[in-house]
C-alpha cells in the first residue's frame, strides 16, 4: 500500500511537470493570439480611443463607418479584387501545376524555383516595379511610345490592378495544386486512358475531380490573400482614388490622426469578420481533403504525359507569364535605381548614377532600417523558429483537449492581415502598461511578426516533426527518459536540419514583410518594408528604388542559400 | 513477493469500438522466456506495449516484483520511463543521430551511472554481442543484423528485470533469423533476464521460449510449453495454427471409449478433444502432415487415398493426395507413382474437435 502510494505520487509529479509546461505554452499562446484581436473588437465598440478615461460603449463608430460611401466603395473593391484574383490565379496555377507535375515540359528543373519567385518578393516591391516599368512614364511604356507612338495599356485602372494582383498570386495557387496533383496515383489516369479517354478528357473527368478539395482550398486562400492585400492597392489603386478595405484603413490614420482609433477598429473588425469564417472553413475543408490522400500510389514513379508539339509553346507561355510578373518589374526597379532623370527624350546613359544608393547609406534612418530588417529576419527569425518549435513540441503527441486548443489558436492570426496585426500590437503595447517599452523596440516588431506568421511557422515545423518515427521517441521513454528528456535528447536533434530549413524560410518571410511594421514604426524601429511605405507616401522614389534593390539582394541571398542547402521551398 | 516477477491481471484495451484485449492474465517467472504468439490483429503487440507503458489499458493491473505498474482500481499508471523495463522494437528504433556506443549508453547515463562504469559496461555488452570496436559507428554504417544486436544491447545494458521484444527478428533474412533465435535465447539467459517475446512465427516462438501464450482475438487461446502447444492442442484453432495439418470433416461416433470420425467411404479412429458427447455430431479431425505415414497396404487405422502427384522440395517429397474431394498431404523420401495408397495413423495422432 505504502509503496503504491509512493509510486502514485512520483507519477503525478513527472506527469504534472510535462502537462504544466504544455499548459503554460498554451496560455502564453492564447494571450499572444487572442488579446490583439480582443482589443480591436473592444475598441470598435468604444466611442473614443480606449486609453481615454471617458470612453464609453457605443456603436456610433459602426454607424459612421458603415454609412460612409467611401467605405462601402472600398468594401466592394476588396471583394471584386479578391474574386478577380481567384478567377485569374486558380486556372493559371492549375495549368502551371499540371504542366510542371504531369507532363514532359522542357526545363522543369530550373523552372521550379523561378515559378516560386513571386512568393518571396514583397508585393510592395513588385507594385513599385510595375509603376517604374509599365506606368504612364515607365521605361517600357516610354520605349514603346518612342517606337510605336503609343502604348496600348494603362497601369492605373482597376482591371489592371486585378490582373497584376492575379498574376503575382499564381504561385500561391500553384504550390497547393501541384502537391495535390503529384499525389494523384497515375494508375487511375492511365486506367482512364486505356479505357479510351484522351489526355484532355482524362484530365477533366479523372484528375480534376480528384484534386477538387485542393482546388477549393486554394481558391479560398487566394480570396483571403485578396482581402488582406495592402501593397498593390496602395501602389496601383490609391493614386487613382481606388481604395480597398486595407488602404481605406490606412488612409483613416492619415486623414484623421489618432482620434480615429475607434473607426479604424471598426474597419479592422469588419475585415476580421470576413476573413475568420474563411479560415475556419478552410480548416474544415482541409480535414475533408485528408481522405483524398489515400489515393496516393505506393511510391509509383510519375510517368509524364507527352505534350507532343505543344511542348515548346507551353514553355513559351510560362516564360511570358514569368517575364511579365517578375522580369518586367525587377528590371524596371534596377534601371530606376541607377538613373537620376528619365522621361520622353531623356538620354538614358547620360543620367546613370549611384547617388541613390549613396543617399541610402548616408541617411541614418535608412541605415537603421536595413540593420533592423536584417536583425529581425536573422536573429528574430531564429527566435521565432524557437517559439514555433516550443509550441509544436507542446502540441506533439499530446492526447489532450489542449492540443486541439493549440490548433485553433494557431489558425486565428491567419485571419489578421499584417496591417491590422501591427495596429493591434501597437494598441496592446499602449493598453498594457508593462508591455509599453516594447512599443519603441524591435522586440515589439518581432513579436508581431511572430504572431502574424504563426500558422506558417507551425506548419513547416510540424512537418519536420512528422518525419520523426514514433518508436524513436518510445524507445527513449522505455529506456528511462521523461517526456522532457526525450524531447531534448531525441526529437530535437532529429529535426535539427528541419529547423535550419525553417529558419531560412522564416528569414525569407520576415525580410519581405512590410504591412505588419507600418503602425509599429518609430524612430528606432524602422524596417525596409515600413520605410518603403512612408518613402512612397512622401514621393521619394529614388530612395524607394534603391531600398527595393537592397531588399531584393537580401531575398535573393536567402534564396540562394536555401537552394544550395536543398531546402524545399514548398510541400 | 520480492523477486522480479511480472503479474498481468485481466487486461482490457479497446481502440475505439474495437476490443483489442479482452481480459488477459498471465505471469512471468524470474529467468523465464515467454512468447506471445498469434496472427496479426490478435492483440499481442498491444499487450506488450501495455506492459511497457506505451498503451494504457482501460481495465486491469500489472505488477513487477510486487510493485504496481498499472492498476485501474487505484488509478496507478506508471509512465514507461519509471517502469525500468527494456524494449526491443521491430524496427530497432536506433537513434540515427547517436553512435552505437551512445545509443547503448543512453539508458546508463539516464540512471546516473559514473562515466567510467558506462564505458566499461557498454564495451562489455558490445563484446558479448560480437560488435567490439564498432562503438564509434553510426547506425546507418552497420548491417541490419548488427543493428538488431545493438537494439538488443541498448535494452539489456542496464539489466532491466524484464526484457520486452516486439518481433525482433522479423526484419532479418531467413538464414540470419535461424541463427539469431538460438543466439538470442543464449544471450537472454546469460544476462539472467526474464523476457516477453512477441512473434507471429511459431518456429521462432518454440525455439526461443520456455512457455508460449497463444493469443487469438484478444484472449489467450492456450498456454504451455512449446511441446504442450504443439503436441496437445486444446482447440481446433490451436491445432490449426501450429504445424502443417491435414483436416477432415465428418461425423464422430463414440464407441468403447474411442472416437471414430467417419465420412463418405472412410473411417478414422482418434482422440476426442473438447466437449465430449454421446450423440453423433459433426466434427473436424486434425493430423499433422509429418505424422501422416503413406503405406501401400491397408493398416489397422487407415484411410485410402489417391496420390495425384509428388512434388520435390529438396530435403523431402510432398505428395498431393485426394480423399473424397478433400485435398490432403503427406511427406516422404522418394517419388511415388500416382495411384491408390493408404495413410496409416496412430489414434493418438488424430485429434477430433467437435464443431
Amino acid at each position: 500500500m505504502t509503496s503504491a502510494g509512493y509510486i502514485r505520487n512520483a507519477l503525478s509529479l513527472t506527469n504534472r511537470r510535462s502537462v504544466m509546461l504544455r499548459l503554460m505554452v498554451l496560455a502564453v499562446l492564447a494571450f499572444a493570439v487572442v488579446s490583439p484581436v480582443g482589443l480591436i473588437i473592444l475598441q470598435s465598440f468604444l466611442d473614443r480611443p480606449f486609453y481615454q478615461d471617458a470612453s464609453e460603449l457605443s456603436v456610433a463608430s459602426y454607424t459612421y463607418v458603415l454609412t460612409d460611401p467611401s467605405f462601402l466603395d472600398a468594401l466592394v473593391s476588396s471583394f471584386l479584387l479578391a474574386t478577380g484574383m481567384v478567377v485569374i490565379a486558380i486556372p493559371m496555377g492549375l495549368a502551371l501545376a499540371f504542366l510542371m507535375t504531369r507532363t514532359n515540359l522542357p526545363g522543369r528543373r530550373w523552372l521550379q524555383p523561378l515559378i516560386l519567385l513571386p512568393l518571396f518578393i514583397s508585393p510592395l516591391v513588385l507594385g513599385f516595379g510595375y509603376i517604374v516599368s509599365i506606368g504612364p512614364v515607365g521605361f517600357i511604356t516610354l520605349w514603346t511610345k518612342s517606337l510605336f507612338g503609343g502604348a496600348p495599356w494603362n497601369l492605373y485602372s482597376f482591371p489592371t490592378l486585378v490582373i497584376v494582383a492575379g498574376l503575382t498570386h499564381v504561385p500561391h495557387a500553384y504550390i497547393y495544386l501541384a502537391s495535390a496533383l503529384s499525389r494523384v496515383n497515375p494508375d487511375v489516369e492511365e486506367a482512364a486512358r486505356v479505357s479510351g479517354g484522351g489526355v484532355l478528357h482524362t484530365a477533366l473527368t479523372v484528375s480534376l475531380p480528384l484534386i477538387r478539395p485542393a482546388l477549393v482550398f486554394a481558391s479560398m486562400l487566394i480570396f483571403l490573400l485578396g482581402l488582406e492585400q495592402f501593397g498593390l492597392p496602395l501602389m496601383l489603386g490609391d493614386p487613382i482614388g481606388i481604395s480597398t478595405l486595407t488602404t481605406y484603413l490606412y488612409k483613416l490614420t492619415n486623414l484623421l490622426g489618432t482620434p480615429s482609433y475607434n473607426l479604424m477598429a471598426v474597419v479592422a473588425t469588419v475585415i476580421i469578420a470576413t476573413t475568420l469564417p474563411l479560415v475556419f472553413l478552410q480548416r474544415w475543408l482541409l480535414r475533408d481533403a485528408e481522405r483524398f490522400v489515400t489515393l496516393r500510389g505506393k511510391g509509383t514513379a510519375q510517368r509524364p504525359i507527352s505534350l507532343g508539339r505543344y511542348r515548346w509553346p507551353a514553355l513559351a507561355v510560362i516564360l511570358l507569364w514569368l517575364s511579365t510578373t517578375v522580369l518586367v518589374p525587377l528590371l524596371g526597379i534596377m534601371l530606376r535605381s541607377i538613373v537620376t532623370a528619365w522621361g520622353e527624350g531623356a538620354a538614358f546613359f547620360a543620367n546613370v548614377t549611384v547617388d541613390h544608393f549613396r543617399q541610402v547609406l548616408t541617411a541614418p534612418n535608412l541605415i537603421r532600417g536595413i540593420r533592423n530588417t536584417l536583425l529581425v529576419a536573422i536573429v528574430g527569425g531564429a527566435c521565432s523558429v524557437a517559439v514555433y518549435t516550443c509550441v509544436a513540441m507542446a502540441r506533439h503527441r499530446w492526447r489532450h483537449a489542449g492540443a486541439q486548443a493549440i490548433d485553433y489558436l494557431v489558425m486565428l492570426p491567419r485571419a489578421l492581415p499584417g496591417l491590422i496585426a501591427g495596429l493591434a500590437f501597437l494598441w496592446l503595447f499602449l493598453f498594457i502598461q508593462p508591455l509599453s517599452p516594447l512599443r519603441g523596440s524591435m522586440i515589439g516588431i518581432w513579436l508581431a511578426y511572430t504572431v502574424v506568421w504563426l500558422a506558417y511557422g507551425m506548419r513547416i515545423i510540424s512537418s519536420a516533426l512528422g518525419q520523426v518515427a514514433p518508436e524513436l521517441e518510445e524507445a527513449g521513454r522505455v529506456t528511462g527518459a521523461s517526456v522532457w528528456r526525450v524531447g531534448r535528447d531525441v526529437t530535437l536533434p532529429l529535426i535539427r536540419s528541419g529547423l535550419i530549413a525553417s529558419w531560412l524560410l522564416i528569414f525569407l518571410t520576415f525580410v519581405r514583410e512590410y504591412s505588419t511594421a507600418v503602425y509599429l514604426m518609430t524612430p528606432n524601429t524602422e524596417v525596409i518594408g515600413s520605410l518603403l511605405v512612408s518613402l512612397w507616401n512622401n514621393g521619394q522614389l529614388d530612395l524607394v528604388a534603391a531600398l527595393c534593390i537592397v531588399n531584393l539582394i537580401m531575398v535573393f541571398s536567402g534564396l540562394m542559400i536555401a537552394l544550395r542547402l536543398g531546402v524545399r521551398l514548398h510541400d | 513477493m520480492t523477486e522480479d516477477h511480472l503479474v498481468v491481471t485481466d487486461i482490457h484495451k479497446s481502440l475505439g469500438a474495437l476490443a483489442v484485449l479482452k481480459g488477459i492474465s498471465f505471469t512471468l517467472k524470474p529467468g523465464e522466456i515467454v512468447s506471445l504468439l498469434g496472427h496479426s490483429g490478435s492483440g499481442k503487440t498491444t499487450l506488450l506495449r501495455a506492459v511497457a507503458g506505451l498503451e494504457t489499458p482501460e481495465l486491469g493491473s500489472i505488477t513487477m516484483g510486487g510493485e504496481s505498474l498499472l492498476d485501474s482500481n487505484t488509478g496507478i499508471n506508471l509512465p514507461p520511463e519509471r517502469r525500468g523495463l527494456g524494449l526491443v522494437f521491430q524496427s530497432y528504433a536506433l537513434w540515427p543521430h547517436r553512435t552505437v556506443f551512445d545509443n547503448i549508453a543512453y539508458g546508463l547515463a539516464l540512471r546516473k551511472t559514473p562515466q567510467h562504469q558506462i564505458k566499461a559496461r557498454v564495451e562489455e555488452v558490445l563484446a558479448k554481442i560480437g560488435l567490439a570496436g564498432l562503438g564509434t559507428r553510426y547506425p546507418h554504417q552497420i548491417s541490419g543484423g548488427q543493428q538488431q544486436r545493438v537494439a538488443l544491447a541498448r535494452a539489456i545494458v542496464y539489466r532491466p528485470p524484464v526484457l520486452l521484444l516486439d518481433e525482433p527478428l522479423s526484419n532479418l533474412d531467413a538464414k540470419l533469423r535461424e541463427e539469431a533465435r538460438i543466439w538470442l535465447r543464449e544471450l537472454i539467459q546469460q544476462f539472467n533476464l526474464s523476457a516477453l517475446y512477441v512473434t507471429h512465427d511459431q518456429v521462432e516462438a518454440m525455439a526461443v521460449s520456455d512457455r508460449i501464450l497463444f493469443l487469438r482475438n484478444g484472449t489467450i487461446q492456450q498456454q504451455g510449453t512449446p511441446e504442450d502447444i504443439y503436441l496437445q492442442p486444446t482447440s481446433a484453432v490451436s491445432a490449426e495454427f501450429m504445424g502443417v495439418n491435414n483436416i477432415l470433416s465428418g461425423e464422430v461416433i463414440i464407441k468403447d471409449g474411442t472416437a471414430v470420425l467417419t465420412g463418405a467411404g472412410w473411417r478414422l479412429a482418434g482422440q476426442l478433444r473438447g466437449a465430449s458427447t454421446d450423440q453423433t455430431i459433426t466434427a473436424k479431425g486434425f493430423f499433422r502432415v509429418e505424422r501422416s505415414r503413406l503405406c501401400s497396404k491397408e493398416g489397422s487405422n487407415s484411410i485410402e487415398v489417391d496420390v495425384l502427384r509428388s512434388v520435390f522440395l529438396g530435403e523431402r517429397y510432398e505428395y498431393v493426395l485426394r480423399l473424397a474431394g478433400v485435398s490432403l498431404r503427406a511427406w516422404g523420401v522418394k517419388r511415388l507413382d500416382p495411384g491408390r495408397y493408404w495413410i496409416d495413423m496412430r489414434p493418438e495422432d488424430v485429434w477430433i474437435f467437435p464443431d
